[in-house]
């Protein structure tokens, strides 16, 4: 029975572990995995792992992360073990003091000095920087950025679809609806049925290069995710250095701090180099078919310094505008009047973006027609 | 019934099966929990719940969901005209009341899948195929059926299921399920299947088959999956070239083969374009594979 117990504490303090990683968990799926574990055969740990990944996982993104988190999460429980032994349980049981959100976010507008990226090739604006405090970052007023982000939505989101919605008030008569609201009541007409144009959400996907080269504009793109991501609920948003992540449940707390917190755990390549072929082409295949449809805009935010090859690029922009409706290509650089898209990257993705724009500041956004 | 049992009836129906898709089988039938089965097209997901019926002797209900599907299709729908016949043939003194009654009653009520899923003595197998093209409305009225297996009815008030059914979900990825969905349900993921599973699946289905040529088959399958095609042809194209190739006896594969019957596997022209390009050079790769084999 003892031993029982420290299964089921070991078990909810994975799934406490994996909550902590983002994944969706509460008190029915842990009692749904001791349940599990309650069923299978007992003593053997590819069963034991099994149940858990498939109580536990509910969507493919963390099915593949599963298994990683698992040995991670397993062998920390070693090394508190061992340490136990060694008699020195107070340090082992505490966990490692972490950095803050804005630590991170400091340390990526810094140049993250850690990280063992290759530094890309960018323009030289590092200077600019190093004297900015951005510890302040989190404390700065957000309602101006939100106040703005409604507008730019707005602004983007008042289209007429082609389909009809039932409304109560007598606009226009819908009269099939009528017909199918009466069929059954023999030849008299009771209910009589109203219908308006549909007013299309907008749908928008956002996918940012938070690269090393963008760092100049990391501010404005953070508030730009976290203000259009409050604005709406229809925006998926991915950032991308190296690899491409999706962050759009960090950014789905109103708190702008907790969001900075949440941003941090969720990507940990903030100014890495640079591949936006791979991260678009990863975009296309495993997130392409379910969120894109051809009402969905797709919003790229990048400076288009790219270290990969121009031709992976062009086959995910391609993929990437087949299954979409509009390509919005935002570039920080093309406020400046001598800017040419003359990078190789740009050149191979310019024949499939529909609108180019630049992009400073919340204010050049609301200039966009989408 | 236990882990192996589920392996073992997987198997005598013939369905080539792996640790995952036991455990998650084997967990929804001990817990009555839904499975969510994603992945891509082509990959066995519907063969799952057909098998489990078949395995479980149980009848299967199926629900092909689509754009638009409502209450009325899904669940249960009155059937007026009866009722209104009924009406005018009662030519009774009963009172209103004792009329609407007897029209509100199940007699009258045309259940539709979902109903009938839960109406049966013994459980059901029921199949919710391509539940991402179904509206978000629909999803929720699911949820109340998915975790306490009853279903609302305003005129009779709840049912509850006499027995609970085995629920199968199938999504292809082409729309986000919402979280309740997913939190409701085991999830599965079956990819494309390896060479060997695949050789198997090939061996099974087809087995008047040559087993060089099955081997062909399915080493040129996997060399083509790794092109970057726009509809990656699944399981179910591999079964229909195989039969189609050993139907025609042919014992082993060439590239003038495959030109002329590319058609059964690639169904899309830029695809189409790609692979005869790369043709002899995946045809090579194929036949390095078999000498190593």
């Amino acid at each position: 029975m003892e031993k029982q117990n420290t299964i089921s504490a070991y078990v909810i303090q994975f799934c406490r572990f994996l909550r902590n990683k983002g994944f969706t968990i509460g008190p029915l799926e842990q009692s749904q995995a001791l349940q599990a574990l309650e069923v299978i055969p007992y003593g053997d740990p590819a069963y034991f792992k099994g149940a858990l990944r498939s109580t536990l996982t509910k969507n493919k993104a963390q099915l593949d992360k599963f298994d990683d988190l698992y040995l991670q999460y397993w062998a920390e429980v070693k090394r508190g073990e061992n340490s136990k032994q060694k008699e020195v349980p107070e340090e082992k049981e505490k966990p490692k003091p972490q950095e803050s959100g804005v630590e991170v976010l400091k340390k990526w507008l810094n140049g993250n000095k850690e990280n063992d990226e290759v530094t890309v090739a960018s323009y030289d604006a590092k200077q600019k920087f190093t004297d900015k405090d951005f510890s302040n970052f989190a404390k700065d007023d957000v309602s101006e950025t939100l106040r703005h982000a409604r507008l730019v939505v707005k602004k983007w989101s008042n289209k007429k679809g082609q389909r009809s919605v039932d409304v109560k008030m007598p606009i226009q008569l819908d009269l099939r609806k009528v017909m199918r609201a009466n069929f059954g009541k023999g030849d008299e007409i009771i209910y009589l049925k109203y219908k308006k144009r549909k007013i299309e959400k907008l749908k928008l996907v956002l996918i940012c290069d938070v690269s090393k080269s963008m760092e100049l504009y990391s501010k404005f793109l953070i508030q730009f995710m976290y203000g259009l991501n409050q604005a709406s609920t229809k925006i998926e948003t991915f950032v991308f250095s190296t690899r491409l992540e999706r962050i759009t449940n960090s950014l789905s707390h109103y708190d702008f701090p907790t969001v900075l917190n949440a941003l941090k755990e969720s990507f940990d390549e903030w100014s890495g180099g640079t591949k936006i072929g791979a991260a678009l082409e990863d975009f296309a295949i495993n997130y392409g078919s379910q969120l894109l449809d051809h009402k969905t805009k797709v919003v790229v935010l990048s400076d288009g310094w790219d270290t990969g090859e121009p031709e992976v690029v062009a086959r995910a922009m391609n993929i990437i505008s087949r299954k979409s409706g509009k390509i919005i290509w935002l570039n920080p650089l093309a406020a400046n009047p001598n800017f040419k898209p003359d990078v190789a990257c740009l050149k191979a993705a310019w024949p499939y973006i529909d609108v180019f724009q630049a992009a400073n500041s919340v204010e050049d956004l609301l200039k966009i027609v989408i | 019934m236990t882990l192996q049992e589920v392996a073992r009836l997987l198997e005598e129906n013939h369905y080539i099966s792996d640790e995952k898709i036991t455990m998650s089988v084997f967990l929804s039938i001990s817990l009555n929990k839904p499975i969510l089965i994603e992945g891509p097209p082509g990959v066995g997901k519907t063969e799952i719940a057909k098998v489990l019926a078949k395995a479980l002797e149980t009848e299967l209900i199926r629900l092909q969901c689509y754009e638009g599907l409502d209450v009325n299709q899904s669940i249960y729908e009155w059937n007026y005209q009866h009722q209104l016949l009924y009406l005018k043939m009662d030519e009774s003194e009963k009172s209103l009341e004792e009329k609407e009654e007897t029209i509100f009653s199940e007699k009258f009520l045309l259940k539709r899948p979902l109903l009938q899923s839960i109406s049966k003595e013994t459980s059901p197998v029921l199949l919710l195929d391509e539940i991402d093209r179904a509206d978000e409305e629909f999803e929720s009225f699911l949820l109340e059926l998915l975790s306490d297996y009853q279903i609302s009815i305003p005129e009779l008030g709840t049912i509850a299921a006499k027995s609970i059914p085995h629920v199968i979900l199938t999504s292809n990825r082409n729309r986000e399920l919402s979280e309740a969905l997913r939190r409701r349900c085991l999830y599965l993921w079956i990819d494309f299947p390896d060479f060997e599973k695949e050789k198997q699946i090939v061996e099974q289905k087809v087995p008047q088959i040559n087993k060089r040529l099955a081997a062909q088959i399915v080493y040129f399958m996997q060399e083509l999956r790794k092109l970057r095609l726009q509809k990656v042809p699944g399981i179910a194209e591999t079964l229909d070239w195989a039969l189609a190739l050993s139907n025609m006896h042919f014992d082993a594969l060439d590239v003038k083969i495959i030109e002329s019957t590319l058609g059964i596997i690639i169904k899309d022209w830029q695809d189409t374009r790609l692979s005869q390009d790369s043709l002899s050079e995946l045809f090579d790769k194929v036949k390095v594979k078999m000498k190593v084999h």
